[in-house]
């Protein structure tokens, strides 16, 4: 039986940098992680006046795909912080 | 695995079964996984009693809880049959005071200075020691049912930082209300030497 090649990390990172970037295009995205774990910062105009519930919503709806399964490449976010570029800078 | 209306109206009747519910891996006493277990924590430094569901017994409700709440990972709090979010939502909401206002609960507002706790010098050198063995901040609690707890790790940022004696208790803000003149002792048991936490909140009833 073949065994599927698990992706690396780096890999998996570049998968949720294209699924978040196809969602928000104009983002701005930084993946960092090792093993299926992952720690993201997204920046978008898409999340002005938004919830932080909302916001979260908009990314890992993105990235769902990606934690489907118990075979998923990406098990969990540790970190996820989500900016409107007028927010970034400020501290 | 689709939402069938059945389940739907399974996942529906639990979400509807307490006022706050939470799908989580394992049992509060027992969480499964490290982010069900950071949520349970918090959870306990405010409510004493709350329901959890565990999705590890449940194959179905654990795939279609995802589905039902449109989020992909559990654990998942509920509170009023509304959907908060995951462990990074309930932290940053309990930090920033949403989190009570969504429980209908005060914010106890004290400063580090306000919050008087005594330790013998006994206690004081048994927590030195372990705190220099750990090389981390120790974390002292009291949660909603007013069971004292100690560890140690990195701070949050959000804690006070108390001086007990020559040592420094990083404690949540809802522990240091119920930490009020508490203290902390060595007593003598057949099993060896351990820490008493006398609460005084905890006779008064809360």
């Amino acid at each position: 039986m073949e065994i599927a090649d698990q992706p690396t990390p780096r890999e998996t990172a570049a998968r949720i940098r294209e699924a978040v970037a196809a969602a928000l295009p104009d983002a701005l995205i930084e993946v960092t992680g090792e093993g299926n774990h992952f720690s993201l910062r997204v920046e978008s105009a898409a999340f002005g006046g938004k919830r932080t519930l909302a916001r979260q919503r908009l990314v890992l709806r993105a990235i769902a795909h990606l934690m489907k399964g118990d075979a998923a490449p990406v098990h969990a976010i540790d970190r996820l912080e989500t900016v409107v570029p007028a927010e970034a800078g400020v501290h | 695995m689709s939402l069938t209306p059945e389940l739907e109206s399974r996942i529906q009747d639990i979400v509807d079964s307490a006022p706050t519910v939470l799908f989580m891996k394992g049992s509060p006493a027992a969480p499964q996984c490290g982010f069900s277990a950071q949520v349970v924590q918090v959870l306990n430094r405010l409510l004493p009693a709350y329901e959890t569901f565990d999705v590890l017994s449940d194959g179905e409700v654990r795939e279609g809880v995802k589905e039902f709440s449109d989020w992909p990972t559990i654990p998942q709090l509920y509170i009023g049959g509304e959907f908060m979010g995951g462990c990074n939502i309930v932290k940053e909401m309990y930090d920033n005071g949403e989190l009570h206002d969504a429980l209908g609960m005060e914010r106890a507002e004290l400063s580090a200075d306000q919050v008087e706790i005594t330790i013998s010098a006994e206690a004081e050198q048994i927590l030195r020691n372990a705190q220099q063995q750990q090389g981390a901040e120790l974390h002292f609690g009291i949660d909603a049912k007013f069971q004292p707890f100690l560890g140690f790790g990195p701070a949050a940022g959000s804690e006070l930082r108390v001086p007990v004696g020559g040592l420094f208790f990083l404690l949540d803000r809802d522990s240091a209300g119920r930490a009020q003149g508490a203290s902390i002792t060595v007593v003598d048991t057949e099993h060896g030497q351990r820490l008493d936490v006398d609460i005084p909140a905890a006779r008064a009833g809360g």
